[in-house]
């Protein structure tokens, strides 16, 4: 790992390709402002680490382009970051990096945007600690602790209650299967303490006999009180039957009588039309004889127009020999002809009359005929189904005669069962006054009875016992699951214990490292104290706090304190970068800075890139490979 | 290390729980942006499953 290629394309200030070399050891960047120095240190971050923030990745891309790559070849290995911007203005980055791992960007970029140098920088030595926390992994422990505590209070609650819930329901259930033990136990003695006496089997004998008998009697009650509801559904279905049928009826009826009112007084209007009818069939024969009249009187005229138009040419009449006169005949012949025209007129209209008349007779013979035509239909549709309802009522009444006739007979039937189940009362009852061991067999009747429920009981609790038993294997698991976040706790308050511990304790040595270092920050060694407080005292002992620090100082620190969360935390990286913090510092200590780690570079095999603003000399002229100073101190 | 860690080790260790690869996974995924959340939902899949099939 001797050299280091890295291109950049659309980073930063660059627009297009650009390639450096890098080299093992130090690499000082020494351009003057605007040339591109921090734009490389940014190349760099993008293709070393995946945790950039949406500001870093912006200022990566070059303004004016869409898409800009970081190439990296080193150790034989090529990596590659493609940036993109996207439509919203965001910009994405793909691609293979030298690391994975979130915490390389806060110990190997020592920039301006570094947690910890803003932290020394706003005097803030909290932050500090905070940063130290999280680089070191402390704080990822504390975290797992924290969790696991929060979680072991939610499972031993859990636990606690589900702990007491079975208990309680366990003596609950024992109780009550102790409970009912005991009473079978005083069942059982007494049922065999009866069952011992010898008088009492031809008495229960008796007993069973009459209860049987009883039992046969019930049975038949039952057999009727079922028969008797069965009779009382038909009975009252078929009476709804016999009420619809009765109002069906008066409806009908009533229409009936409506009906034969209207045929009534169709007929009496059929003999009106009738007068009508004939009254216009008078009318029409007048009008056809009128009509007649004028048809003969055309005729006469057409002929008579004929014969004058006949003797028109001729000098002389052909009957007498008289002489014509012309003009005459032409007058008699218009005039005959106008006549014509208006007979033919009259006829006409005469025709058109006698069709109107002819047409209201055809009407009112219609209407006489329809409309007591479906009057007489209706009427008759109407007593049909008057009859067939007639018919279903005699068919219904019959029936509900019929239920009447069975009701009758189930009572009878029912008050004579009745009857005998008293008399079997009574000779129970006098069984148990006459005789006193009839009181004993009831009470072994109810005590085989108690016996069987508490049979019944006493599986059931059972049953309920083995559901309780199922809840016990539960509380056991979760038992086992609080055992093992308590153990789970432990052993990560040890670790976190101990790894504090370790990392103070090698912070510390790896700062005594840079000891030298740190005499150009006029800085005594720090300490790191057990809750990681930095502890600052300046050359000759006086007591210091980060606020009191100049500028340079405070880079120089924070310097330090990289390097040595570098060593803890990255020793692998082989990068360690440092931007615009030299600014701060002197040229006389910077140089010294510089020297110290290059020296420290070569030992600990590292790249390490430190940007320095060269004075302004004319023209800006972007970063070029003769920039880059390799192993060398420019000042 | 302390007889306590060992104790408490070697219990977890009964328990089939690998504590040296649920350090590294809980610190890894606490690296990687996990939140409290994630750790808790690792170490719950880890205390429900039954012992045994814990790897």
């Amino acid at each position: 790992m001797n050299e280091v290629k890295l291109i950049l394309e659309n980073i930063g200030v660059f627009k297009g390709k650009r390639e450096f070399k890098l080299s093992k050891g130090l690499n000082v960047i020494y351009a003057p402002n605007a040339s591109g120095k921090t734009s490389l240190i940014a190349g760099l971050k993008a293709i070393a680490v995946p945790t950039l923030t949406l500001e870093e990745l912006k200022r990566t891309l070059n303004d004016y382009e869409d898409k800009g790559r970081v190439m990296l070849l080193i150790n034989g290995s090529d990596y590659v970051v493609e940036l993109s911007r996207r439509p919203g203005g965001s910009i994405e980055a793909r691609g293979k990096r030298l690391s994975e791992d979130g915490v390389i960007k806060k110990v190997a970029f020592v920039d301006l945007e570094n947690e910890l140098v803003n932290a020394v920088y706003g005097g803030d030595e909290e932050r500090v600690k905070q940063v130290l926390r999280d680089v070191t992994g402390i704080s990822h422990l504390e975290t797992i602790v924290n969790v696991l505590e929060g979680m072991l209070r939610e499972y031993e609650y859990t636990y606690e209650k589900k702990r007491k819930e079975y208990e309680s329901r366990k003596e609950e259930i024992e109780l009550q299967i102790k409970e009912v033990e005991a009473r079978l136990d005083t069942v059982r003695k007494r049922i065999l303490e009866i069952l011992r006496d010898p008088s009492i089997e031809p008495v229960r004998e008796e007993i069973e006999q009459i209860e049987k008998d009883r039992e046969k009697l019930e049975n038949e009650l039952s057999r009727l009180r079922s028969e008797e509801i069965g009779f009382e559904n038909k009975k009252a279905f078929r009476e709804r039957d016999h009420r619809e049928i009765i109002a069906q009826l008066e409806v009908l009826v009533k229409e009936r009588e409506d009906l034969a009112e209207k045929i009534k007084e169709i007929e009496e209007k059929i003999h009106e039309y009738k007068e009508e009818i004939e009254h216009r069939q008078e009318v029409v024969k007048k009008l056809e004889s009128k009509k007649r009249g004028l048809e003969d009187e055309l005729r006469e005229i057409i002929r008579a127009i004929e014969r004058r138009k006949g003797v028109r040419d001729y000098a002389m009449c052909p009957y007498c020999g008289a002489s014509i006169d012309k003009n005459r005949l032409e007058r008699e012949i218009q005039e005959l002809e106008e006549r014509r025209s208006q007979i033919r007129e009259r006829i006409l209209g005469l025709d058109e009359e006698i069709s109107r008349e002819l047409a209201y007779i055809n009407e009112l013979k219609q209407i006489c005929e329809e409309k007591y035509e479906s009057s007489r239909k209706r009427l008759n549709e109407v007593n049909e189904k008057i009859s067939t309802l007639e018919r279903d009522k005699r068919k219904v009444e019959e029936e509900l005669k019929y239920y009447e006739k069975e009701l009758t007979k189930i009572k009878v039937a029912t008050e004579d069962i009745e009857k005998r189940r008293q008399i079997l009362d009574k000779r129970l009852e006098l069984l148990r006054k006459e005789k006193p061991v009839a009181l004993l067999v009831d009470e072994l009747r109810r005590l085989q009875s108690e016996e069987s429920y508490l049979r019944e009981s006493h599986d059931r609790l059972y049953g309920r016992r083995m559901q309780i038993d199922q809840m016990h294997k539960d509380v056991i698991l979760l038992e086992d699951k609080v055992k093992t976040l308590r153990l789970l706790l432990e052993y990560f308050k040890v670790r976190l214990d101990e790894v504090q511990r370790l990392a103070i304790d090698e912070i510390n040595a790896t700062i005594l490292k840079y000891f030298k270092l740190l005499k150009f920050a006029e800085l005594e060694y720090p300490i790191l104290a057990e809750d990681f407080a930095l502890t600052l005292t300046r050359a000759g002992g006086t007591p210091t706090t980060l606020a009191e620090l100049s500028d340079a100082e405070k880079a120089i620190l924070a310097i330090v304190m990289l390097l040595a969360l570098n060593e803890r935390v990255a020793s692998d990286f082989p990068l360690y970068c440092i931007d615009t913090l030299i600014e701060f510092v002197d040229d006389t200590r910077a140089k010294d800075v510089l020297k110290y780690l290059m020296e420290m570079a070569r030992k600990a095999d590292k790249i390490i890139v430190v940007t320095k603003t060269k004075p302004y000399t004319g023209e800006p002229a972007p970063l070029t490979q003769e920039d880059i100073l390799m192993n060398e101190i420019p000042i | 290390m302390s007889k306590h860690k060992q104790d408490v080790m070697e219990a977890l260790r009964e328990k089939g729980v690998d504590l040296i690869k649920l350090e590294k996974e809980l610190i890894s995924l606490l690296r990687r942006g996990g939140s409290a959340l994630d750790v808790e939902s690792y170490i719950k899949r880890l205390i429900e499953v039954e012992k045994g099939e814990r790897s």
